[in-house]
Formats: structure tokens, C-alpha cells, sequence
């Protein structure tokens, strides 16, 4: 029965790369080729980052002789980044389902639903946490040698860290329902738990290089407080360092919390899936029935659908997060950030110049993590028909979903701006243009989202984690967000270095293509876009 | 109202709906049966223009679904055999939401939605998620938000499933009000006494192709029409 429901899950998750779901035929080698590429490419690049504070770590623990303090430093990051992602997925992916009832009606377990499910966060864990771990090991051998057991055990220690992150988040998710279930707004708690988790997050990632020397120069101190306070990671440390015991005993307690959570979530499983918070009301009042025109009706259910949806908004909604908190930081810290351009402009004059277009090239990079636009369409799924039957032009619903992007990141995004505007003390002109380069950029990449979810609908889904989370339209505007920063700032480094043009006229020329960009978009979008609306 | 004139929809090499041609008039109710798969539901889609066709053309009171489908569709309403409706949105958010978009007038929305809320009884859960409601409540909900732009014609499938009696009874008579003031109503079922009783005119489909229409008497004369489905069904075996 699991074997059954876990294979369903597998070719969920599978399903979603290797399958056209316009047509129902697989993909090409050629398409599941590149997309395999893009997957290694994003693994590699995140990797390489974990790789070069995997080589600081480990040049200062192994010379210390304390390696088991550097897996066990490694281990925590990767427990911390798998579920942090994974958490973000394991309420949506356990408790809201489309398909829980269907289940739930058939002669099956509710642990083993659950566990399937597990099995998705698992997976996904399990990814997210390599890209910490396996460099981590790589940069370990850089480092110094290792014994053919001690890999041994630090390959099953990675599967072991999947399990905990699994269990940790189940335990988040679990939290979110049992309290989101009390409540008629469940987007509320969503919101809160967002702010908490990335607020946690950006602390640790804007202090990560204070953090990482204060763990290099303090690691006798810091070894002790692990093995008193974080027992389970200095036996992965050990464990991973070839001590067969330390291992067995890491393995003993992720196994039994593991179990622990497997029970305590399969005995609320029907009461919190099942659980509706009806609410009765009188009849309609003039008060609740308030006539809009289609276009704000439209962008209206949009906004509500953005803010219902937990997966949505934390999936999407996160360099919203990051560049609100940015702009702040940009404030409190000005004084800081200052100085430290004072010295750099002593040592390389024209870091003055190249500001307005790295500040530009930042906020698009940011902005590029979560184009709202990019599932827009697949988050339809089967109410897709009621856009279908109104007499609505396909262009109106899709500027709709353009519109959310929008409005949701574009004064994000210009806040960003114009608080570096201040403190970077950007003249005029030059503010203008990065203020237009952002604002076209958002626009490009809200078109781009919607473009490539019309090539790529996903519209059969079993939880919204699905289509926000795990398709290529999303994979793809991410990519796109990535590859405009960094052609933008290479471009920028050619023309100010190479060509000697002015920052100033490279922006311009910049914002000349993006508009010409934005207007071929919109094209694109009323005539082919409308099109592929249409054939959903 | 509706004219269908050799629709062909294919999925891949086999065609779901296969060169059919139909006529409603206003005033008329008619009726669809066929076994499951027969094509009932890719016709009643490409009349609504969800589905794209092959080959053939639609017209809704005389204009092209494939060349004006929003003509078409201000004056058209479809209830699908399964009512997936916006979960995040309560009943009421829904039912305002479909009456911006078909631009219902403010006072005429409000008169509606309470007298049909009323009526199918579901006024007191308007303000809950429609996540919460149940198959029967979303029905009536799909039912009220078809009814609350005055459609001239309603395209519904399989519209009984999940409601109860009195809803069931409500319907119908809605269905009758409508034909009275000179719309029609295009509706699949597979409960035969039920459309022996409501409809004015019956088509029945069979693997894509249509095998009888025409007044009930012209179709069953002095038998059941579920007799003379069963007929049709042997014979064209």
C-alpha cells in the first residue's frame, strides 16, 4: 500500500519535468536534457557558495584537529537550509491536498497518506540539503584526506539529515495546521509563520561572515556547547568522521524522532484535513455585495488568491520579504555602508560610477527568486473553466495576473531603490535610470512568468506546491531574472572598462532595450499569449 | 439559440465528437444522453468555447463561438459536471466576483443573489469559504452564479448530481422560467425519467456521433426513452 502511494508521489514529482501536460506525451531527451543541465547548473552555483565557507571551516577545525566539529557546523546548515525550504512545502504538501479525501475514503491508513507525503518533503529536503552537504565534503578532501568508511558514513548521515529535515518541518507544518485550523484566515498564521522564519533566515544570512569567523576563532567554545546543547550533531560530526558508534547513535535518535512525529501527525491527520472552519452568516447586505469592473474583480481574486495561499505566498512572496527588510537595513546601516564605500573608492575610484547599475543589477537579482506571475496560470488548475466560460478577453485575465506581479513588486522593489538612492547619495539623473531599469525589469520579468507558464501549464495538481514549486515556467523567469543581472553587470563591466561609456550612458541605452522589450512583451502576450490561453 | 453544425473534436486520431450537428430554439429545453465517453461533455465544451474544435461551427444566437466568443459568452452560462469553484473565496466573494465580470448592476445582483440564496437555501453559508462547502452546496452556488447574469442560454452538465430534492425541484423550475422568456437550455444527464419529464426535444450520442434527435414523442413515441436508449445502444453496437 505505501510501495503504491509513494510511487504516486514519485511520479507526481516526476512527472511535472518529464511530461508536456498540454499534450500528455514526454518530453523530448533533448528538453529533459536541458532541464537536467539547469538543475545542475542552479545545484553547482549554489553549491559553490557552501563549497568556499565549506573551505574556511574546514582549513581551521582540521588544523584544531576538531573535524567532527566541522561535519557537525556543515550538518547544521544543511538541517537549517532543508528545512527552511522543506517547511515552506510540508503544510500545503500534508494537510492540503487535493486528493486527501479520495484517499482518505479508500481503505488505507491515514499514516500511510502521511507518509507519502513524507516521502515528497523527503525528497525535497534531501536536494536542498546536498547542496550544503556535498560540498561540504568536497571541501573537506580539499582540505585533507579522508578514509573510505568515514564517506561511507558521511553518505548515509546525508540520508539521515534528509530525515530530520523532514521531521523538523513536518513538525512546523504540523504547528501551522493545528493553529491555522482555530482560525478562519488561515493566511494569517501563514504570514506570521513567513515573517518569523525569514526574519531567523536573513538574520543568519546577513550575518553569515561574522558567523563564520566567530565559529572559526571560537571553535573549542563552541565545540563544547555543541555537545552539551546539540548532542545529536557532534555524534553526525564524529559519525562522519568514520566513528562507527557516533554514527549509530546519530542514526538511533534521527530514526526515533522520525517515528515520534510520524505518530503524533498521523493521529490529528483526519481531524486537521478533514477540519472546516465553517462560518455561518446572515443574508447578503448591501455591504458584502460591492459592483467592481472585470479588470478589478479579476485582479481582486488574484490578490485573494495570493494571500489565501500559504505555498503562493511563501514560495513567491519572498524577495518581496527581502527587499522590504533591505531597504530598511539600507537605512539603519547607511553609516556602515558608507564607510566601507569610502575605502573601497580609495583603493578603486570608479565604484562611484558602477553603483546605479549594481544597484540595479542586485534589485533585478532579488526580484528574480520569486516572479508571482510564473504559476499564475498552473494555480488555476481545474477552476480554470470559469475564466474560460466569462466573457472576459484572454488578454484581460492574463494582465490581471500581470497586474498582481505588479503591484506586489514593484513598490517592493522601488522602495529598495530609492532608500539606496539616499544612502549611496546617487545624483539625479542616474537615480532616474535606475529607478526606470528596475521598474521595466519587473515589468519584463512579470511578462516572461506568464509567457512561459502559457508554454508550460501545469494544471494537474494535488496541492498548490505543485505548480508554484516544482515547474519549469517558474524554473525558467527565475533563470531568466538571473541570466538579466549578470549580462546586465557583465555588459556594464565591458562598456565602463573596455569601451569607456559613461554608467549614465549605459543605463540609458539599458532602459532604451528593456522598453523596447516591454513593448514586444506586450505583444507577445496579447497575440500569442491570448492564444495559448485560449487552447488551456 | 444554439445551432452546432458538424463539430469534429479529436483527441489525437480518435474523434470525440464526430461531424455533429444540432439545433435549439429559444424556448426549448433539450436534452443530451449518451453512455459515459459518448462525447456529451466535449460537445456541451465546445459550445461553451472551453474546448477548441476540429472542424464544424457553432453559433450562439447567431454568432460564431470560434469568431465572437465573448458575444457568445455575455449571454451564456455553463454549469460543469463537477463544480471546481474558487476554495479561497467565501460564496458571496464568488457570487460578486461572476457578477462583476458578466457586469450585473448593483440593486439587480443583490435582489438576485438573495432571492436565489434563498431559494436553494444557502443564504445562511454565503459567508463561509467555499472551501468548506460541501458537493451538493457548490452546485448550488455553480447554480446561482449561472443564474445571476439572466443567460439566454444554459449549458449545464450533468446539473442534478449532489443537489438535493428541493434544489433539484428549484432548478427545474428555473430551467422552465427561463424558456418562458425566450431562452433555452442544453443540459447532459443520465437520469432518464428526468428528462423524459423536463425536456421538449432529446439528442443521443454515441461514440461522438448523434444516433436520434427530435421531440421526445419523435424519439420514444408511445415507450420509455430509456427503453428507447437501450434500443438505440444494442443497435448501434
Amino acid at each position: 500500500m505505501l510501495k503504491a502511494l509513494i510511487k504516486k508521489q514519485f511520479r507526481e514529482i516526476i512527472s511535472g519535468y518529464t511530461v508536456n501536460k498540454k499534450t500528455g506525451k514526454k518530453r523530448s531527451a533533448g528538453a529533459t536534457a536541458g532541464l537536467v543541465i539547469l538543475f545542475i547548473f542552479m545545484f553547482a552555483s549554489v553549491g559553490f557558495a557552501y563549497y568556499g565557507m565549506g573551505l574556511l571551516l574546514a582549513s581551521s577545525f582540521v588544523n584544531q584537529g576538531l573535524s567532527w566539529l566541522y561535519f557537525a557546523v556543515m550538518g547544521i546548515m544543511a538541517i537549517f537550509l532543508g528545512a527552511l525550504f522543506d517547511t515552506f512545502s510540508a503544510y500545503s504538501t500534508i494537510y492540503c491536498a487535493k486528493d486527501n479525501d479520495l484517499l482518505l475514503s479508500m481503505p488505507i491508513k491515514p499514516s500511510s497518506i502521511l507518509l507519502s507525503r513524507m516521502f515528497s518533503l523527503f525528497m525535497m529536503g534531501l536536494i536542498f540539503e546536498c547542496m550544503v552537504f556535498i560540498p561540504a565534503l568536497l571541501a573537506y578532501i580539499t582540505v585533507t584526506a579522508i578514509s573510505a568508511g568515514a564517506i561511507v558514513l558521511f553518505s548515509l548521515s546525508t540520508i539521515l539529515i534528509a530525515v530530520a529535515v523532514t521531521a523538523l518541518s513536518c513538525i512546523f507544518g504540523y504547528l501551522v495546521a493545528l493553529i491555522g485550523s482555530l482560525f478562519k484566515n488561515k493566511a494569517f498564521i501563514s504570514i506570521i509563520s513567513t515573517v518569523l522564519i525569514l526574519f531567523v533566515y536573513y538574520i543568519c544570512y546577513f550575518r553569515i561572515n561574522d558567523l563564520l569567523n566567530g565559529i572559526a576563532n571560537n571553535a573549542n567554545a563552541i565545540s563544547n556547547t555543541i555537545k552539551t546543547y546539540l548532542y545529536p550533531m557532534y555524534r553526525l560530526g564524529m559519525g562522519c568522521t568514520g566513528d562507527v558508534p557516533s554514527f549509530l547513535i546519530f542514526a538511533a535518535i534521527t530514526v526515533v524522532l522520525f517515528a515520534v512525529v510520524c505518530m503524533v501527525l498521523s493521529r490529528g491527520f483526519i481531524k486537521i484535513t478533514t477540519g472546516k472552519t465553517d462560518q455561518k452568516g446572515g443574508l447578503s447586505s448591501k455591504k458584502s455585495i460591492q459592483s467592481k469592473s472585470p479588470e478589478s474583480a479579476l485582479l481582486k481574486k488574484e490578490l485573494k488568491h495570493f494571500w489565501s495561499s500559504i505555498a503562493y505566498m511563501m514560495n513567491c512572496g519572498l524577495s518581496l520579504a527581502v527587499l522590504l527588510f533591505a531597504a530598511v537595513m539600507l537605512f539603519v546601516k547607511s553609516a556602515d555602508i558608507n564607510a566601507v564605500l569610502n575605502e573601497i573608492k580609495t583603493v578603486f575610484p570608479q565604484a562611484d560610477r558602477l553603483l546605479p547599475p549594481l544597484v540595479a543589477a542586485a534589485t533585478v537579482l532579488v526580484c528574480s527568486v520569486s516572479v508571482i506571475s510564473s504559476p499564475s496560470i498552473s494555480l488555476e488548475g481545474n477552476n480554470l473553466w470559469i475564466l474560460r466560460t466569462s466573457p472576459i478577453p484572454p488578454e484581460k485575465v492574463l494582465y490581471s495576473k500581470l497586474k498582481l506581479h505588479l503591484v506586489l513588486t514593484e513598490i517592493p522593489a522601488c522602495l529598495f531603490v530609492i532608500s539606496a538612492i539616499f544612502v549611496l547619495k546617487i545624483s539625479l539623473i542616474n537615480s532616474i535610470l535606475l529607478i526606470a531599469t528596475v521598474f521595466m525589469a519587473v515589468i519584463i520579468l512579470g511578462y516572461l512568468g506568464l509567457i512561459f507558464n502559457l508554454k508550460h501549464p501545469k494544471l494537474e495538481w494535488t496541492n498548490e506546491t505543485v505548480p508554484v514549486k516544482q515547474s519549469i515556467s517558474v524554473l525558467f523567469c527565475m533563470l531568466s531574472g538571473f541570466a538579466t543581472a549578470v549580462v546586465y553587470t557583465g555588459l556594464m563591466m565591458v562598456s565602463v572598462f573596455v569601451l569607456n561609456i559613461s554608467a549614465t550612458l549605459y543605463m540609458s541605452l539599458f532602459a532604451v532595450v528593456f522598453a523596447l522589450m516591454c513593448v514586444w512583451l506586450d505583444r507577445r502576450l496579447k497575440t500569442k499569449g491570448a492564444q495559448l490561453f485560449e487552447s488551456l | 439559440m444554439l445551432k452546432i453544425e458538424n463539430l469534429t473534436k479529436k483527441y489525437g486520431e480518435k474523434a470525440a465528437v464526430d461531424h455533429l450537428s444540432l439545433e435549439i430554439k429559444s424556448g426549448e429545453i433539450y436534452g443530451f444522453i449518451g453512455h459515459n465517453g459518448a462525447g456529451k461533455t466535449t460537445t456541451l465544451k465546445s459550445v461553451t468555447g472551453i474546448l477548441n474544435f476540429d472542424e464544424g461551427e457553432i453559433y450562439i444566437d447567431g454568432k460564431s463561438i470560434k469568431k465572437q466568443p465573448l458575444e457568445c459568452k455575455k449571454i451564456m452560462a455553463y454549469i460543469p459536471d463537477n463544480p471546481d469553484l474558487y476554495n479561497y473565496m467565501t460564496g458571496i466573494d464568488y457570487l460578486n466576483f461572476i457578477a462583476d465580470i458578466f457586469e450585473v448592476p448593483q440593486n439587480d445582483r443583490i435582489e438576485k443573489i438573495n432571492r436565489y440564496a434563498a431559494e436553494f437555501e444557502i443564504a445562511g453559508s454565503l459567508t463561509a469559504s467555499i472551501s468548506s462547502y460541501s458537493h451538493g452546496m457548490k452546485q448550488k452556488l455553480a447554480v446561482i452564479s449561472a443564474l445571476i447574469h439572466s443567460p439566454k442560454l444554459v449549458i449545464m452538465d450533468e446539473p442534478f448530481v449532489g443537489l438535493d430534492p428541493i434544489a433539484s425541484h428549484k432548478l427545474k423550475e428555473y430551467m422552465r422560467e427561463i424558456c418562458k422568456e425566450g431562452g433555452a437550455i442544453f443540459f447532459s444527464t443520465h437520469v432518464l425519467e428526468v428528462a423524459e419529464k423536463l425536456c421538449d426535444k432529446v439528442a443521443i450520442i454515441k461514440e461522438g456521433k448523434l444516433i436520434k434527435c427530435g421531440t421526445m414523442e419523435e424519439v420514444k413515441g408511445d415507450s420509455s426513452l430509456e427503453s428507447v436508449f437501450l434500443e438505440l445502444e444494442d443497435n448501434n453496437a
